[in-house]
């Protein structure tokens, strides 16, 4: 007797249609004369923030889904746990920061904010493409109580299609689109954010210039 | 019990099947919203359905390519040509680990095969991860839809649902306050489980990729916890290379619920091993992540042989057809008695079991609104129409009932014979006006008692007939052009 493998491919081998290739017709779709505001329009309905900011400032103008400031310089306060993948958050008083590598998953279950650093944003639908530095960062993405991912000045792409030509799938063992806080309808179809990971999902999109930045476009 | 007395029963709940028709159709709206937000939207369409088809067209070369992908990235590749071969693996997997708890995102293939009695005989506790899956998993229910698995239930059932088995505070119906119990409770089987099961959206046969969407992160944290994650994937879900994840994942989730994606869409390639940093002293320690992978048959490559219903294969899993079903929305998922219910169910289901589902086909009014709706364009009012011809052929046609046949038999003989047919005017048309109105409900079957036939006259067309003519030879010889016009309108009217 065949093993299942051989027994399977020679089914198919035998009922599959024969093969016709054909013209693949399918436009590029352009990025919108707005990008940014399509990006936003779509962060927000699927139940994110997004938010622009200038980067030599940027911890403090982030709006921080948490009372983390409490100064003028945007320290944190350094009762709540953070994961982050920016060091001068980490290193101003945050609890934890990227240094905990090796903490188990149980620990992370108390982490407050989980900050990552996001590759691109698509403009079509306001995903982020993100790569985690590892298992305990992807963790943390999804135990924290509040996510916010940062992308630089030119990270944005019209669709998924210019998207896919950007990410080297045979390069990462994981990479996500992130979309807005983890949620659920399966109650009566009453949308109820932070269903198994993050309640909040902020994207922050760091620019050299606070207006510019919108022309740079792939 | 058929579909019609399963029916009965759901909409026997006036208030509930109104609920959920307009629930439904809430989704259908919101799709259409999305769709309209995509100005390539019917070229889309276009696209994957031309994907789907050269993909069934190169499986053999498509999964041995990504074969050979996946396990250069370390996972390890299992076959199954049946359900029975998909249970065993999986259930032998676990047990070469000793593991007992186990996590389980949504899927239908996972539900098709029988997995969950399957592991549980064996021992091992399986937990569905999915909210609306966990409900109906407490209440030892089948999901009724492919994407909503509880959208059957109303909140204050959930409610009950939820004191009776995880002990919250009974009366609770808030939706934010259930979801959160069922978070507490899930979080931490999270964290003690062993291996995660989930299914897959689309395997790459260029990267050995798989990707799997999920709003809630179950998903995610089921894959991200455990050192052992299993992925069950159906023959069909292969895709040839990654440009043609941007097609298919611009569909997915605007056919399915109207958001433009999902909130995670997530990539494996081999074990957890993490983005393209080394390995760190941390993960090292750690024993090595596994994933293997279940390619399985059950019955795909038989259906690929079947020209008429070969493109169901396509589907990929929106429930779009579902939503927008005037049957589905009416008369709730469970009255399908089937994995897979609606109107992809109701093509691929005979295709499994003929003589049990034979009577989904007639599930359907032919409306056409499922293959407008569906994002890789499979004709399915087309396919439903094509089982009702072939289940008949194989005798198992609601209407092989024998005074049905007899009667149509009876009508078709009457009606290819004029003679035969002046002759049984009279007294058929005197018959069929003094039987009582529910005649034709036992001759015809459930679907007549919402269509009441048309009052028959008591004379018959061809006595109408005559008797205008007669009129129209009595008036004067010649009208004048605008009297004719005049009285071509009338007779009309």
């Amino acid at each position: 007797m065949r093993n299942a493998r051989d027994s399977v491919l020679a089914a198919l081998r035998v009922t599959r249609p024969a093969f016709a290739p054909r013209d693949r017709r399918l436009a590029m779709p352009a990025m919108p004369d707005d990008p940014i505001a399509v990006l936003r329009a779509r962060v927000e309905a699927a139940g994110g923030r997004f938010q622009q900011v200038p980067r030599s400032e940027w911890l403090a103008q982030v709006d921080w889904p948490l009372e983390l400031a409490t100064g003028a310089d945007g320290s944190l306060a350094p009762t709540l746990s953070v994961y982050s993948a920016f060091p001068e958050l980490a290193s101003r008083g945050a609890g934890r920061g990227a240094g905990c590598g090796d903490a188990p998953p149980r620990e992370l279950t108390q982490l407050d904010l989980c900050v990552l650093r996001g590759e691109f944003a698509v403009v079509e639908n306001g995903a982020v493409w993100q790569v985690p530095l590892g298992p305990f960062e992807r963790r943390a993405a999804l135990l924290a109580e509040h996510l916010v991912v940062v992308i630089e000045g030119d990270a944005l792409v019209a669709s998924l299609h210019q998207a896919y030509e950007r990410i080297d799938l045979a390069a990462i063992s994981f990479g996500w689109f992130l979309c807005g806080p983890s949620k659920t309808a399966d109650i009566e179809q009453a949308l109820v954010l932070g269903a198994h990971g993050p309640r909040s999902m902020r994207l922050v999109w760091r620019c050299d210039e606070p207006s510019a930045g919108a022309a740079q476009t792939t | 019990m058929g579909h019609v007395s399963r029916a009965r029963s759901f909409v026997a709940d006036r208030e509930r099947t109104t609920w959920h028709d307009q629930a439904l159709w809430f989704v259908r709206a919101k799709r259409d919203a999305a769709a309209d937000l995509v100005p390539d939207w019917e070229a889309l369409r276009d696209e994957a359905s031309t994907i789907k088809h050269e993909a069934l067209e190169r499986l053999p070369e498509l999964w041995i390519e990504f074969e050979s992908q996946a396990t250069r990235a370390g996972a390890v590749v299992h076959w199954a040509r049946d359900a029975r071969e998909h249970n065993t693996i999986i259930a032998r997997l676990l047990a070469e680990r000793r593991i007992t708890r186990v996590v389980k995102s949504k899927s239908m293939l996972t539900e098709e095969c029988g997995l969950n009695a399957h592991l549980e005989a064996e021992g091992i506790e399986i937990i569905d991860t999915v909210l609306g899956e966990r409900i109906v998993q407490l209440r030892n229910e089948p999901p009724s839809h492919i994407v909503m698995p509880a959208i059957h239930l109303r909140r204050a059932e959930v409610g009950e649902t939820f004191a009776r088995t995880m002990g919250s505070p009974p009366g609770l119906d808030d939706p934010d306050a259930l979801t959160a119990i069922a978070r507490q409770d899930l979080r931490a089987r999270f964290l003690a489980a062993q291996a995660g099961i989930t299914g897959v959206n689309f395997a790459v046969a260029e990267t050995g990729s798989l990707v799997v969407v999920s709003n809630e992160g179950n998903v995610d944290l089921g894959t991200a916890l455990p050192r052992l994650h299993i992925a069950c994937v159906g023959l069909e879900k292969i895709v040839p290379a990654k440009r043609d994840l941007a097609v298919f994942l611009r569909l997915l989730a605007r056919s399915a619920t109207g958001q433009a994606i999902s909130a995670y869409t997530s990539h494996f390639r081999g074990p957890r091993r993490d983005g393209s940093a080394p390995p760190t002293p941390a993960t090292a320690a750690s024993p090595a992540a596994e994933l293997h992978i279940v390619i399985v048959d059950n019955g795909r490559s038989r259906l690929l042989a079947e020209p008429a219903f070969r493109e169901a294969l396509a589907c990929i899993r929106c429930g779009a057809c579902l939503n927008t079903c005037p049957v589905y929305r009416r008369s709730g998922g469970h009255s399908y008695a089937a994995v897979i219910p609606g109107p992809i169910g109701s093509v691929l289901e005979p295709a499994r079991d003929a003589a049990t589902h034979a009577e989904l086909p007639h599930a359907c009014t032919l409306c056409g609104s499922c293959s407008e709706v569906c994002p890789v364009k499979i004709p399915l009012h087309r396919q439903l129409l094509a089982w009702r011809g072939l289940l008949a052929e194989a005798g198992h046609s609601p209407h092989h009932r024998t005074r049905r046949r007899l009667a149509l038999a009876l009508a078709a003989e009457i009606l290819a014979r004029p003679r035969l047919y002046r002759l049984f005017d009279g007294p058929g048309r005197r018959l069929a006006r003094a039987l009582p109105g529910a005649w034709i409900e036992w001759l015809a079957g459930a679907w007549t008692r919402q269509r009441a036939l048309p009052a028959i006259p008591a004379r018959s067309f061809r006595a109408q007939w005559r008797e205008i003519s007669r009129e129209r030879r009595a008036r004067p010889a010649s009208p004048a052009p605008a009297e004719a016009t005049a009285t071509a309108k009338d007779t009309r009217r």
